[in-house]
């Protein structure tokens, strides 16, 4: 009998500092995001656990990529959304203008214009591709990605 | 700048692809341009800068222990490199002679965490022995006074009858 045993990458006490400096940089960054996509404090805190469980083991991504930790953050974020988005996206079909509850979120938002709130917190919050929104809103790819730049330059301007 | 440059930057596709909302082919025309044009590089900064911007203004600081839980969690299983004097690795195979081997067949792991975790059962335990120990403090002390009394009144009891004896 020839017994094999995996050896699986573990984790070394490095990877556990790097995840703390990271959590102690961002977790109130990441927690504000994910309260504003699930407005529900105690299920944003168990999100927000369960992205730091997986940090140590995507610290690689984080090194590799030329994109900021907050980034690389948000992305495994938006990856353990997936389903919650999905879920919301499927009950709710098509975007609704009249109801703008869950569009009010914080000063830059509320800055932006109705079409810009839809676009931005459809793409950022919610993971829609700039195509579905064009579907939705009933208007041009093109058209769409021209509003979230908009959008992001209410943001870069205050 | 270039027109073409200038036209894909203010297309908004870089937006776009900041927040996930492109195609698989158009992040690799972004990846393509943000390598040959050091202007959407630094304008696929801005849009990082703007996002943080945001991101620290919505900031919500979590609980101060909840570090602590993850800590838990993930230092649960830590790969240590230490070995102990002296110790070989040996290939698991009872029919072939036993040789070391380069490279160990295992990991130790170690916890970190100077916690540890119990069955809530065992609560009920902790609290039966917390109330039984109350119990025997309160008889102990109840036994002691009472034998203090008895000494004291057998003391009584000897002082009386030397004192008929006596007379």
């Amino acid at each position: 009998m020839n017994l094999k045993i995996d050896r699986s990458p573990g984790l070394s006490s490095n990877d556990i500092l790097v995840t703390r400096a990271l959590y102690y940089r961002y977790s109130s960054w990441l927690l504000g995001y994910l309260m504003a996509v699930l407005k529900d404090y105690a299920l944003a805190e168990q999100y927000l656990v369960e992205v730091f469980n997986e940090v140590p083991n995507r610290l690689h991504e984080f090194t590799g990529s030329e994109s900021s930790p907050w980034l690389c953050l948000q992305v495994l974020a938006k990856s353990k959304l997936k389903g919650y988005t999905n879920t919301l996206r499927s009950n709710q079909s098509n975007t609704n203008f009249d109801s703008l509850e869950r569009l009010k979120f914080d000063g830059y938002v509320n800055a932006m214009t109705t079409e810009q709130q839809i676009v931005f917190c459809g793409v950022y919050y919610y993971q829609k591709s700039t195509v579905l929104l064009a579907q939705e809103l009933n208007k041009a790819d093109d058209e769409v990605r021209k509003i979230l730049k908009e959008a992001f330059l209410m943001i870069k301007n205050g | 700048m270039d027109k073409t440059v200038h036209d894909f930057i203010e297309s908004g596709i870089l937006e776009a692809y900041i927040t996930g909302a492109t195609s698989e082919h158009e992040n690799e025309e972004v990846r393509y341009m943000k390598q040959h044009y050091p202007a959407v590089q630094k304008e696929l900064k801005v849009i990082e800068t703007s996002l943080e911007l945001m991101a620290r203004h919505m900031a919500i600081p979590p609980p101060p222990q909840l570090w602590d839980r993850i800590e838990d969690e993930i230092s649960g299983l830590v790969v240590s490199d230490k070995r102990l004097p002296g110790e070989k690795d040996y290939d698991f195979n009872p029919g072939k002679q036993q040789t070391p081997k380069p490279e160990p067949d295992y990991i130790e792991v170690e916890g970190q965490s100077s916690h540890m975790r119990i069955h809530k059962a065992w609560k009920w335990v902790f609290a039966a022995v917390f109330v039984l120990g109350k119990i025997f403090l309160g008889f102990a002390i109840y036994f002691y006074l009472e034998n203090r009394q008895a000494q004291q009144n057998i003391l009584e009891l000897k002082q009386q009858l030397r004192e008929v004896r006596g007379r």
